[in-house]
């Protein structure tokens, strides 16, 4: 008996494997199909009110099936209000959420939560704590035997390594076992949709990288959409096929992590997503030549702001980016700077250096000879100097 | 009111047991010290106010009069005839009838009213969370006085207005029955039931039921599956908490029971002590068995909040719980509410301002005149004048001494551990598995050849046991919200332990001890249960001026009296909520 149900475990396991190795490419599949492992979504300008106060105002985006979208952005930003709007918990104020094609909420028609076939991770793990871990996990099974209930609530317990807790209680665990908890209970009924809500935020640092890891490894495993809600752009860059950054209610950039890195369409996206350098000025009637408003110095780039000739613009440069002394030389740009600061971080220096009025933080592989006030040469390349129109609103 | 929030019930559990395993204890706590001098001067003070009165009534039910006396010898009367004559089987098993069946409604309606307020998109939530508590001011004593004029069964204002109008002479409705007693007990019992349930459920983390929705379930699979389950220990405190309410009330079934025979165990000892010749011994007797009896009540309590700490859990930041929609529900819902109102508030009041203005006790509307002959005669009934100043001294030294002591039990207990301050903690509760009749009976033979004996202290001193209870777990609850590292800065910054209570932790509970204050100012000076005991001629204060009104049959002055009272703690909430900003929702 035992031995078998092992081998049960094994097989269920292996299906889930086999399922995704067989992605249906095709978008439009059938709606009804809940055990089908991802379904697209498209999110139709979306808006929601708060009493008087519209905190999302008006947003659009979609997801391929299997893909994984993150919501990215400071707190209140929005990105939570638009998940919980997706699930059902929230309605929305204006637009529509579609999922597989189905239309699930508009302001005049919701589908409730419990008949969406989605299922969420919450940022308290949301563990029932008067039942044991296997109740907790199987409690969205119904309707289907009870051998099979129990063949998979095995099964997805093993897959997130709790098979020894199944009989304690939700909180008698640790917080990443609670955590391991709550996600076998969202992929084991199988959704259309996983949704994400900080999952991660409330695990320590080294806790909170193990599970990242486990985490997307899982979702390639099951293969299910899943929108995921994070203020840290870390877990933002290293999960998803898709960041959507969020500001105030509003999109600042939707792309791929590397594009809005490389490419930041405005300067909260650039500052926001690992510090970057902006230098103030104006554009040239090229637009590909700034002259920075606060140092004697002129930014070249490689490829020009479309449109913005002549406007006030930022240069984005990012910090390991940046040369100094020796190797500054002959690069496109070349400026004289100061070394205002230097602090040892191990695998690099974090270097202040100051150009005219404007300082800039860099980072140079340890090994360099540098003394603050000494001064110094700084060179950037063409092609990792990137502008952005200045933003309207002063940044806080 | 606050029997229970989850970390206190975990509390609790470690203090139930003699030898506590500090498995629980220890977890939150610094190294254990030696018990500080405040924590054995709490001791003593709890074993005075506490343990005494108890264990008096158990002395007292071994003499063969009133313990203290010089006559007075062992005698195993009264035991015996408690015990083993079988002459208490009936009450006994009437007493645990009301009380269980009392409890179960009450919870049953508060919990579903918790609900409906709490989840649901009810307009307008606060008046209607006002309305279920406002009963609260209203008591059961009031409101038997009330019923008793709107339903007696001969002369009730319902039955005598609708014979005329009807042209009958059918009793439509009769407050002197069975189900009348339990629907009166009910009615004023579902505030404490909806306090107690609605806490749990507004503290409760939302998405614990966003959860299940997202695995598939609706509505009402998610209240019984997941909300209530998670709600169990506030549901099990506020069964437990009134069924001993319950137990401990003689008022209305000794009003409302007198022509059916109707004795539980709290009508037998009122009757054996006030009746002549008074029976304190067997009245002290029956006391012992109403203890064994809720002191079961309180072991099965405990017992189902046993593993109340699984019920901790990680709170979330501020999510609001999502709304059920009622759609066509609501008017049903409001309707409900309604009706509740107008029984609970609106037609006892009605009653008793009616009545109370009426000279004669004419309940017939056609021929009522109007007076103010009541209030004269009650305002120049001899002791009415003291009966006031007492009420007064009695609403603002209880509450005071209550809180005060609440406050450094709670303190001791949550900040020092031990054996020492487990026993503390369980004295301080106590006094929750005592019916107040019962309590109050120590009281009096344990001071009956004292000086204070027949003196308002000794109200004070019976009250304060009583409350206790309620004063600790305010506090308690304040303290463990405190982290301790605010103390702790505190110390750093070089302040000394006294400094550091009254600069830091004694401003940070001001709320909780506000609260605390206004329902002890509340049930302190409306209590008639224990008061009626310990009260003389001139230490009665207004509640039991209002009793003497009514067991001597002049139910109009009664009702006056009644209606003065509510006036009186009516103006105290009022003040609480304008002057101190404390609202009686956060009772």
């Amino acid at each position: 008996m035992e031995t078998n149900r092992g081998i049960h475990v094994q097989s269920d396991s292996i299906d889930m494997v086999t399922e995704t190795g067989a992605a249906d490419p095709v978008a439009d599949r059938p709606t009804a199909d809940l055990d089908a492992h991802g379904a697209s979504l498209v999110v139709k300008d979306l808006r929601v009110k708060y009493g008087g106060v519209e905190a999302v105002h008006g947003i659009s985006f979609s997801i391929r099936p299997g893909g994984f979208l993150t919501l990215l952005g400071p707190s209140g930003c929005g990105k939570s209000t638009t998940l919980r709007c997706i699930a059902g918990l929230e309605p929305p104020s204006g637009g529509s959420i579609e999922v597989a094609g189905e239309t699930i909420a508009t302001v005049s028609r919701q589908t409730p939560p419990e008949k969406r076939g989605i299922n969420m991770v919450f940022q308290s793990y949301a563990v029932w704590p008067h039942m044991t871990v296997a109740k907790n996990v199987s409690y969205g099974l119904r309707g289907i035997p009870k051998d099979e209930i129990r063949d998979r609530t095995a099964a997805v317990l093993d897959l997130v390594g709790l098979s020894r807790f199944a009989d304690r209680y939700g909180t008698e665990l640790s917080g990443g076992q609670q955590q391991r908890v709550a996600l076998a209970r969202a992929i084991v009924t199988r959704p259309r949709l996983i949704l994400f809500d900080e999952p991660l935020s409330n695990l320590d640092a080294g806790l909170r990288e193990e599970m990242r890891y486990e985490l997307l490894e899982l979702q390639r495993t099951v293969g299910v959409t899943s929108v995921y809600v994070t203020h840290d752009q870390t877990e933002a860059m290293s999960m998803s096929d898709h960041v959507v950054l969020m500001n105030e209610g509003f999109i600042e950039q939707a792309d791929r992590p590397r594009e809005i890195y490389r490419r930041p369409r405005t300067e909260f996206a650039a500052s926001f997503l690992g510090h970057a350098n902006l230098i103030t000025g104006v554009l040239d009637a090229a637009g590909s030549r700034l002259t920075a408003s606060d140092a004697d110095i002129v930014a070249v780039a490689e490829e020009a702001l479309p449109g913005s000739a002549g406007e006030p613009a930022s240069a984005v440069v990012r910090a390991e980016r940046i040369h100094l002394g020796a190797a500054a030389e002959g690069l496109d740009n070349v400026w004289s700077g100061r070394v205002e600061h230097v602090s040892f971080l191990g695998r690099y220096l974090d270097v202040m250096v100051r150009v005219g009025g404007v300082p800039l933080r860099v980072e140079v592989r340890d090994g360099l000879p540098l003394e603050e006030g000494q001064a110094i040469a700084v060179g950037v390349r063409a092609a990792d100097v990137h502008f952005v129109p200045r933003a309207e609103r002063p940044e806080q | 009111m606050t029997l229970t929030r989850e970390p206190d019930a975990q509390r609790d559990v470690a203090g139930e047991q003699e030898q506590p395993s500090r498995e629980a204890a220890g977890r939150r706590t610094s190294p254990r010290r030696r018990p500080s001098i405040l924590l054995w001067v709490v001791l003593v003070v709890m074993l005075g106010l506490v343990g005494a009165p108890i264990v008096t009534t158990f002395i007292a039910a071994f003499a063969s009069g009133t313990l203290g006396l010089p006559k007075t010898t062992f005698s195993l009367d009264a035991i015996w005839r408690t015990y083993f004559s079988g002459e208490l089987l009936w009450p006994l098993i009437a007493t645990l009838l009301l009380s269980v069946l009392v409890a179960a409604l009450a919870v049953g309606i508060g919990a579903a009213a918790a609900w409906v307020v709490s989840r649901t998109d009810l307009p307008r939530r606060g008046l209607f969370e006002l309305a279920i508590i406002s009963p609260i001011f209203v008591t059961p004593f009031i409101g038997t006085i009330a019923w008793l004029v709107l339903a007696s069964p001969r002369a009730g204002m319902i039955n005598v207005n609708l014979r005329w109008m009807l042209g009958t002479d059918a009793t439509f409705v009769d407050i002197m029955t069975l189900p009348g007693i339990i629907a009166i007990m009910v009615l004023f019992f579902v505030p404490y039931a909806y306090l107690l349930v609605s806490s749990a459920l507004k503290n409760m983390d939302p998405s614990l039921e966003e959860a299940s929705l997202m695995n598939g379930r609706g509505t009402f699979a998610t209240m019984f599956k997941v909300t209530f389950p998670i709600a169990r220990p506030a549901l099990v405190a506020a069964f437990f908490f009134i069924a001993v309410l319950a137990t401990g009330t003689f008022t209305v079934p000794q009003l409302l029971g007198v022509d059916m025979g109707f004795q539980p165990l709290a009508v037998k000892v009122y009757r054996a002590v006030t009746a002549t010749p008074a029976d304190p011994a067997f009245a002290a007797a029956v006391g012992t068995l109403m203890f064994w009896f809720t002191l079961a009540g309180m072991y099965f309590y405990r017992r189902a909040i046993k593993h109340a700490n699984r019920y901790v859990t990680v709170g979330a930041r501020g999510t609001r719980p999502r709304l059920v929609r009622l759609r066509w529900v609501k008017a049903p819902i409001i309707l409900l509410f309604t009706i509740y109102v107008l029984l609970a508030v609106v037609l006892p009041y009605a009653a008793l301002i009616l009545i109370s203005f009426a000279p004669y006790s004419i309940t017939d509307l056609r021929k009522m005149e109007l007076s103010f002959d009541n209030f004269f005669a009650l305002a120049s009934a001899p002791d009415m004048m003291s009966a006031i100043v007492n009420t007064l001294l009695l609403g603002l030294i209880v509450p005071t001494v209550t809180v005060l002591i609440g406050l450094a039990v709670g303190y001791v207990v949550n900040r020092e551990r031990g054996r020492v301050a487990a026993f503390v903690e369980y004295l301080a509760t106590l006094p929750l598995a005592i019916p107040g009749i019962v309590f109050a009976l120590g009281v009096v033979m344990l001071y009956i050849r004292t000086p204070l004996y027949a003196t308002l202290p000794i109200i004070v001193i019976g009250l304060v046991g009583v409350f206790i209870p309620h004063a600790v777990r305010f506090a308690s609850n304040g303290i463990m919200q405190i982290d301790r590292s605010l103390e702790e800065a505190a110390r750093m910054s070089g302040a000394g332990k006294l400094r550091m209570i009254g600069t830091i932790t004694v401003p940070l509970l001001r709320p909780a001890l506000l609260s605390a204050w206004i329902l002890l100012f509340i049930i302190a000076s409306r209590e008639v249960n224990e008061t009626v005991l310990l009260a003389s001629v001139k230490t009665r204060p207004l509640a039991v001026i209002a009793w003497n009104f009514l067991s001597s049959g002049t139910i109009q002055q009664a009702a006056a009296g009644g209606l003065l009272l509510s006036v009186f703690m009516l103006v105290a909430v009022l003040v609480a909520r304008f002057v101190f900003r404390t609202k009686v929702s956060a009772i």
